[in-house]
């Protein structure tokens, strides 16, 4: 009985101590994190919108409660609203992938962006080129969007089209006035 | 036993993935791409060091009825560690790595060493020996990495080398490529390497 107590306590030093040691470590890179994600998006909002002025979060749960949509920011050029940024994570072949949609206030898609996806090298990764995003810009909001698969990739370019077409979604029925 | 075994031991003689056959799900997993390979390698070597050192310093604190949840959660914390600072400050990487940062928890490598090398050695030993295991793990990923990224995208460490005309080996970046580069290379490492140490 004495041994199971002592035994219990040693356990029990070992894991405080690493308990301390990873909340320090995390409170050390968790803000760098975190900059770095909202920096990643500011960037590719800057590309979609070159003469917008500012974006801002857009906090309103019934928008953030569609399918599929994680984040979305309000791109501003002076007070105008003049399009809006919106961050998609569907399923990929291989675990979710993290896409950017920029929409005009028109519903014109200006750009997508692949913020994070863990596709197979040298097949499903292949969403992230120019020349497959590039695909989707001046496409409408009005209906789905229409790409070509990347061959081989079927299910990675799905997916994107997938979030692309969530974000399209959530545009047409909340945030176009 | 003298340094210069125990770095021997870990490159070549007892090298954790082709002669061990250690920690095959991040070997076969992701090595797609040299890089990958390189950071995988990296990341366990790291791993593989601190856990080597903490656990010799700790042995003789830590009763062995006890010892293998205790090493758990030493691993545990510098996979955490190193999967937080990846994500701050390399997070490229991180993303390409993914699920199997968190997952170098169950290399059974890491177990392997703390309980074969790291709680029966001094801490010196055991310290060359992390180092000398992570980098044998490393060179193996960074070989078999580079062998599948050059014949399945025609490029190295995401430099093109064969130019437009190769036409790339898909199967080569994708699991059975995997496994058939690591059973060609085992049996060349076998014949080249081995055969002239012995």
């Amino acid at each position: 009985m004495r041994e199971i107590i002592k035994l219990g306590f040693i356990l029990l030093a070992i894991t405080s101590v690493a308990g301390l040691i990873l909340g320090g470590v995390n409170s050390m890179t968790a803000d760098i994190i975190e900059e770095r994600a909202l920096e990643e998006s500011m960037e590719a909002i800057e590309a979609f919108f070159p003469e917008s002025d500012g974006a801002g979060f857009v906090d309103d749960a019934d928008v953030l409660d569609y399918d599929l949509v994680d984040e979305v920011y309000e791109v501003r050029q002076g007070d105008n609203v003049i399009g809006y940024t919106i961050k998609t994570v569907p399923n990929g072949y291989d675990g979710p992938i993290e896409i950017l949609t920029g929409i005009t206030i028109d519903g014109e898609i200006t750009g997508v962006e692949i913020l994070s996806q863990t596709e197979t090298p040298g097949l499903g990764d292949r969403i992230t080129t120019d020349d497959f995003k590039e695909q989707f810009i001046g496409q409408s909001s009005d209906s789905e969007v229409d790409v070509d698969v990347l061959s081989g990739a079927t299910v990675s370019s799905n997916a994107v089209v997938n979030g692309v077409n969530a974000a399209i979604n959530v545009f047409e029925e909340e945030l176009r006035n | 036993m003298n340094m210069g075994n125990i770095v021997k031991n870990g490159i070549v003689k007892e090298n954790p993935v082709f002669i061990q056959f250690l920690g095959m799900c991040p070997v076969l997993a992701v090595t797609g791409t040299a890089t990958n390979g390189l950071g995988m390698g990296l990341a366990t070597t790291a791993v593989l060091l601190g856990s080597n050192t903490v656990i010799a310093l700790m042995k003789s604190f830590i009763p062995s009825k006890i010892r293998i949840p205790s090493f758990i959660v030493v691993i545990a914390t510098f996979v955490t560690m190193i999967g937080m600072v990846m994500n701050a400050y390399i997070p490229d990487l991180y993303n390409a790595l993914g699920i199997f940062i968190p997952l170098i928890v169950v290399n059974c490598l890491i177990l392997g060493r703390a309980e074969t090398f790291a709680s029966k050695n001094s801490t010196t030993a055991s310290v060359v020996d992390g180092l000398s295991m992570g980098l044998g793990f490393t060179l193996a990923l960074v070989v078999l990495g580079g062998v599948r990224e050059l014949f399945g995208s025609g490029s190295i460490f995401g430099v093109e080398l064969l130019g437009e005309a190769y036409p790339a080996m898909g199967i080569m970046v994708q699991p059975p490529g995997a496994f058939l580069a690591l059973g060609l290379l085992t049996a060349l490492f076998n014949v080249v390497i081995l055969k002239r140490i012995k």
